[in-house]
C-alpha cells in the first residue's frame, strides 16, 4: 500500500448487502413458523399500542402492559420449540470438538435429559395450575391459569418435538452403523 | 452438601452439551428435590423471572438491529463515518470504530454489530487493500462498543436481575463506550503510522454534508433512543419499540429495501434469539432464588472479606472471576449466574451497582473476543471466510486497549458514574 494514497471509492449500498440477500433467499420459512410470526406481530402491536396511547393519546391502556408481559412469556416458550428444532439454544459449543465420534451420543443424552426436564416442568406447572386456579389476572378479565395452561401446551409440543428428535437421531445412528457394516462386508469381499 | 450438588450438577450438565438454560433449571431442580422443597417452585420462579416489562426491550432491540442491518441503514452509517474520520492515517480503521459508535446507539448486541456492520467493514477494508488480520481485529474489537453505549441487552439483563435502574446503567455506559472507541483509535493510529497505512478520504466539509444528508434519517435512530432514554422520556422498552417501528418505516417506506418476506425472516431470527436468552433468564431466576435463600453469596462475600477489606482488590478479584466465566460462557448466561453471587459482595464493600454493571459487561465483552466461546469471532469468521484460529490471533493485539480502559474504569468509578450522577443525582 502506498503511503497516504487516497483510496476512497463510492459505496454501493446494494452490492454491500449481497451476503444478506443470499441469506434471505436461502432461508426456509416452514408452516410451523407462521403462528410464531403471528404471535410476535401481535406482541409488537400491543407494545406499540401501549407506547402510542401513552405518548400520543396521553392515556395508556391499562391491560396492554400485562398482556405484553404474558405474550413475551408465550413467545419465549413457542420460540424455544424452534430453538430445539434448529439447535439454537445456547450451549457450550466449544466442547463439541472434544467429543469426537461420541458427539452423537452426547447429543442423544442431552436431548434425553432435556426431555426429562420438560416432563418435570410440565408436572410442576400442572401442580401450580391446580393450586392457583382461583387467581385472576390484574387487568385482563381472565384467570391466571390460562397463561400457565398455554405454556403447558407449548411445553407439550416441545416434549413431542424432543421425542421425534431423539427417535430421528437413534434411527440415523443405526443407519450409519448398518452402512458401516455393509461397507466392511464389501471391503472384505 | 446440597449446594455442592447444585454447582457440580450445573457444570457437569453444561459440559455434557445440555443447553445452559436447561442446565441451570435441572441443577436447581435437583437441589429442590434434594431439599424436599415443592417442585412447583421451579415453574413458579421461572415464570416470575420472565414476567418483567423491561425484558420486553430484548426482542425489540434485537429486531431493530436486524432491521437496520437488512434495510441498507448500516451501510449508510458506514458512509457517514467514512466522510468524517476517513482522513486519518489508517482511515478505514477509524471509520470502523466511528460506525460502531453510531451503530451502538441503535443496537444492543455486539454480535449484531459484527454480523451486519462487520460484514460491510471487512469488505470495504479488503477492497481498499488492508490486510485481513488488521480488518478483522479492529472490526471485532469495535463491535464490543455496542453493548456498552446504550441501548444494551446485557445491561438490561443486569438491571432486571439486580433491580438497578436500566436508565442509569444505560447513561453510565456512554463515557466508557467513548473511551473504548478512543483507545482503539489510538491503537489504529499507531499501527497505521508503523505500517504506512493510507488515508481513505480527504477531509471535505461538502463531502460530510452530502453523507449527512443521505444518512440523516438513520442517524436519527440513536438520537431517538439515547436522547429519549437520557431525557427520561422513554423507558428502555419504549425506546426499543420506537427504534423498531422507525427502522421498519425506513426500510419499508423510505428506502423500500425491506419486503414482507424479509420482515418475516428477521422476525423469526429475533424470536429465536429472544427465546434462547429468555429461557436462560427464567432458569437463572430459579438458580438465583436458591443462592439468595441460602445466602451463598453472603457467605462468599464474608470469605472474600477474610482475605482483604480493600475495595479495589475486591474489584480486581471480581474482574478476574468475571473474566474466567466470560471466557467459557455466553454473555447473558454469565450475567445470570454472576449477578446473584456478586450483589452481596458489592453491598458489603460499598461498590456502586451501576459502576459494577458497566465494568462486568465490559469485562464479559473481552470473552466475546477470546476462545473458546468468542461469539463475535465465530460471526466474523463466518462473514469473512477467515479461519476462527486466525480471527483469534488477529484480535489479540486489540484486547490491550480494551483491557487498559477496563482497568481505568475499575480504578476511577467517576468515569462511569459522572453522567448518571449528573442526570439522576447521587
Amino acid at each position: 500500500m502506498e503511503n497516504n494514497q487516497i483510496k476512497a471509492k463510492e459505496i454501493n449500498f446494494d452490492q454491500l448487502s449481497d451476503a444478506d440477500e443470499a441469506y434471505f433467499k436461502n432461508f426456509k420459512i416452514s408452516l410451523a413458523d407462521y403462528p410464531l410470526i403471528l404471535m410476535f406481530g401481535f406482541l409488537f402491536a400491543i407494545v406499540f399500542l401501549q407506547f402510542f396511547t401513552r405518548y400520543i393519546l396521553n392515556d395508556s391502556i391499562a391491560w396492554t402492559e400485562e398482556a405484553a408481559r404474558y405474550l413475551l412469556i408465550l413467545v419465549t416458550f413457542a420460540g424455544a420449540i424452534r430453538c430445539q428444532i434448529t439447535g439454537s439454544h445456547i450451549t457450550l459449543e466449544f466442547m463439541d470438538k472434544y467429543y469426537g465420534r461420541f458427539k452423537i451420543w452426547f447429543i442423544i443424552f442431552s436431548l434425553s435429559l432435556t426431555l426429562i426436564f420438560i416432563s418435570l416442568i410440565i408436572w410442576s406447572a400442572l401442580v401450580l395450575i391446580e393450586r392457583t386456579s382461583f387467581q385472576q389476572m390484574v387487568s385482563l378479565p381472565f384467570p391466571k391459569y390460562y397463561l400457565h395452561a398455554i405454556v403447558v401446551a407449548l411445553l407439550s409440543i416441545n416434549w413431542l418435538v424432543l421425542i421425534y428428535l431423539i427417535y430421528n437421531k437413534i434411527r440415523n445412528l443405526t443407519r450409519i452403523s448398518n452402512a458401516d457394516i455393509l461397507a466392511n462386508i464389501i471391503q472384505e469381499h | 452438601m446440597a449446594l455442592i450438588i447444585l454447582f457440580s450438577s450445573l457444570f457437569i450438565l453444561m459440559l455434557m452439551r445440555i443447553p445452559i438454560a436447561f442446565s441451570l433449571a435441572l441443577s436447581s431442580l435437583s437441589y429442590i428435590l434434594y431439599e424436599g422443597l415443592p417442585p412447583v417452585l421451579l415453574f413458579h420462579n421461572m415464570i416470575n423471572g420472565m414476567d418483567s416489562f423491561p425484558l420486553l426491550s430484548i426482542p425489540f432491540f434485537i429486531l431493530a438491529g436486524g432491521l437496520m442491518n437488512s434495510a441498507g441503514i448500516t451501510a449508510r452509517i458506514f458512509g457517514f463515518a467514512r466522510s468524517i474520520v476517513g482522513w486519518m492515517p489508517g482511515g478505514l480503521g477509524h471509520v470502523n470504530i466511528g460506525a460502531s459508535i453510531v451503530f451502538a446507539g441503535m443496537s444492543g448486541a455486539a454480535v449484531a454489530d459484527a454480523g451486519g456492520l462487520g460484514a460491510i467493514e471487512i469488505k470495504a477494508m479488503r477492497e481498499a487493500g488492508y490486510d485481513d488480520d488488521f480488518s478483522i481485529g479492529i472490526t471485532a474489537a469495535s463491535s464490543t462498543i455496542g453493548p456498552i453505549i446504550p441501548p444494551s441487552l446485557p445491561l438490561v439483563i443486569f438491571g432486571v436481575m439486580s433491580s438497578v435502574s436500566i436508565g442509569q446503567l444505560f447513561v453510565a455506559g456512554i463515557i466508557p463506550g467513548l473511551l473504548m472507541a478512543a483507545s482503539l483509535s489510538v491503537m489504529v493510529w499507531w499501527i497505521a503510522k508503523k505500517r504506512n497505512y493510507p488515508i481513505d478520504m480527504a477531509f471535505r466539509l461538502n463531502n460530510i454534508a452530502v453523507h449527512a444528508k443521505t444518512s440523516f434519517l438513520p442517524l436519527m435512530t440513536p438520537v431517538i433512543i439515547v436522547g429519549g432514554i437520557i431525557s427520561g422520556l422513554f423507558t428502555p422498552t419504549e425506546a426499543a419499540i420506537c427504534a423498531s417501528a422507525y427502522a421498519m418505516f425506513l426500510g419499508l417506506v423510505v428506502y423500500r429495501t425491506l419486503a414482507i418476506r424479509k420482515l418475516a425472516v428477521i422476525s423469526i431470527d429475533t424470536i429465536e434469539v429472544t427465546a434462547s436468552i429468555m429461557m436462560i433468564v427464567g432458569a437463572a431466576s430459579v438458580f438465583a432464588w436458591i443462592l439468595t435463600a441460602n445466602q451463598v453469596a453472603v457467605h462468599f462475600a464474608e470469605f472474600v472479606f477474610s482475605f482483604t477489606d480493600n475495595k479495589y482488590i475486591v474489584l480486581l478479584l471480581i474482574m478476574a472471576l468475571v473474566l474466567v466465566v466470560g471466557l467459557f460462557m455466553e454473555t447473558i448466561a454469565a450475567i445470570s449466574i454472576l449477578v446473584p453471587v456478586l450483589l452481596p459482595i458489592a453491598a458489603q464493600f460499598d461498590i456502586n451497582l451501576v459502576h459494577l454493571g458497566v465494568i462486568v459487561i465490559l469485562n464479559l465483552m473481552l470473552g466475546l473476543l477470546t476462545p473458546p466461546v468468542g461469539m463475535v469471532l465465530f460471526v466474523l469468521s463466518r462473514v469473512s471466510g477467515v479461519s476462527f484460529e486466525r480471527c483469534v490471533k488477529a484480535t489479540m493485539p486489540f484486547l490491550v486497549p480494551l483491557i487498559v480502559v477496563l482497568m481505568l474504569l475499575v480504578f476511577f468509578p467517576s468515569l462511569t458514574l459522572f453522567l448518571p450522577e449528573l442526570l439522576y443525582g447521587k
